[in-house]
């Protein structure tokens, strides 16, 4: 039922309706940003790919064969790109281009609109950074998302058996992190 | 916590299905191992606790006005470069096909002009006007005319048309004609070939 109706709404956009546009980006918004958010650990740069993700949404949903479901697609995007830009921020960090000040200054620019709210961010922001980027992807997809290892898989591309391990280690560094917490 | 790595194995699904059973049985009746599992599985709901954020719906409303924006100028600005991109490949293809065209249409025609203005001189045996052709020919762009000579397939070393040059026009001796009388064939086809190769290509 929801698949149909994001096929029509994919068939409508595809034919000008740029409210079917609205209604799929109100609904994959905030999915995209939450990703984003866990994978990147700020508000920046998390806006940044978010913002990305749904311009390639806008001009390559034409490119979308229903293979898979519209929200599988969508992670694939965002993960590729959210590791993309680490990469890029690691290279330009290597380069001294990178200003994590600014970026911190301006992570009071945030998305949580209570002291609550930002609070638990910042909190998960602290835990998922101190993870490997590869257990970090599969441990969000998999703790936060409830996807299966067959979904993961088809996202991120790699074999079940690599994501069980590394899925392992992250559930291992996370509860050891969260003890060096207590 | 001396289960953990277990119990961690057990929650990623890395357990064989006889392991698995094992395990379930074991944690219904070990009373530490369904602590330590208790304990893990709290960890691990408090963290999954700070993921459930509300945001700012305000944000994601505005965002998808300068989404909106962006994707308009992007695809502005590709459809742009890719018209540049396009109008100038076209340009450079039409510049290279009309030169060429027009280098070949000029020699083409300018053969034809020559051939024609020779022809007509030999069949109206107007010998000066042909005695002006070849000279002016032969000594201004002398390569050119043994391209001319070799579109016309007149030949040189050919004695039928030397006799024909001689009787018909009176030929005087010392212009060049000299090359069709005095000089043997092995020299003819040697300066023949040497005029072809001068032909700048």
């Amino acid at each position: 039922m929801i698949f149909e109706r994001e096929k029509i709404l994919i068939e409508e956009f595809l034919a000008g309706s740029e409210l079917a546009f609205n209604e799929l980006a109100r609904k994959y918004q905030p999915v995209i940003y939450a990703h984003c958010r866990r994978m990147l650990g700020n508000h920046m740069d998390a806006d940044e790919v978010t913002q990305e993700v749904l311009i390639v949404l806008y001009n390559k949903l034409n490119t979308f064969q229903f293979k898979s479901s519209l929200s599988t697609w969508i992670y694939r995007v965002t993960t590729t790109r959210s590791l993309n830009f680490i990469k890029k921020k690691s290279l330009r960090k290597f380069l001294f281009l990178d200003d994590d000040e600014a970026r911190v200054l301006h992570s009071g620019d945030d998305v949580a609109n209570d002291y609550e709210n930002k609070t638990r961010l910042e909190n998960l922001d602290k835990v998922l950074q101190k993870i490997p980027v590869k257990q970090r992807e599969v441990f969000i997809l998999r703790h936060f998302e409830e996807l299966t290892y067959e979904e993961i898989s088809e996202i991120t591309g790699k074999s079940t058996g690599g994501l069980k391990a590394n899925y392992f280690h992250a559930l291992k560094k996370v509860t050891e992190l969260m003890e060096d917490e207590k | 916590m001396k289960n953990k790595d277990t119990i961690l194995k057990y929650l990623s699904d890395m357990m064989l299905p006889d392991e698995k059973k094992a395990f379930e049985k074991k944690l219904s009746g070990d009373h530490e191992l369904a602590e330590e599992f208790e304990l893990l599985n709290n960890k691990l709901g408090r963290i999954k606790e700070n993921a459930n954020v509300k945001f700012d719906n305000r944000y994601f409303a505005s965002n998808l006005v300068n989404i909106k924006d962006k994707a308009y100028a992007r695809k502005r600005r590709n459809t742009k470069v890719y018209s540049y991109a396009f109008s100038s490949a076209a340009a450079v293809i039409i510049m290279v096909v009309l030169f060429f065209q027009g280098e070949k249409q000029g020699d083409f025609f300018d053969s034809i002009e020559l051939g024609q203005e020779l022809y007509s001189a030999i069949t109206n045996t107007d010998s000066s006007e042909l005695d002006y052709i070849l000279k002016k020919d032969m000594f201004s762009n002398y390569s050119y005319y043994g391209d001319l000579t070799a579109d016309l397939t007149i030949d040189f070393s050919n004695a039928e048309l030397n006799g024909a040059l001689e009787t018909n026009y009176n030929l005087p001796y010392n212009y060049n004609y000299e090359i069709l009388d005095d000089v043997s064939n092995e020299k003819i086809d040697e300066l023949y070939n040497e005029i072809l190769e001068t032909k700048i290509l």
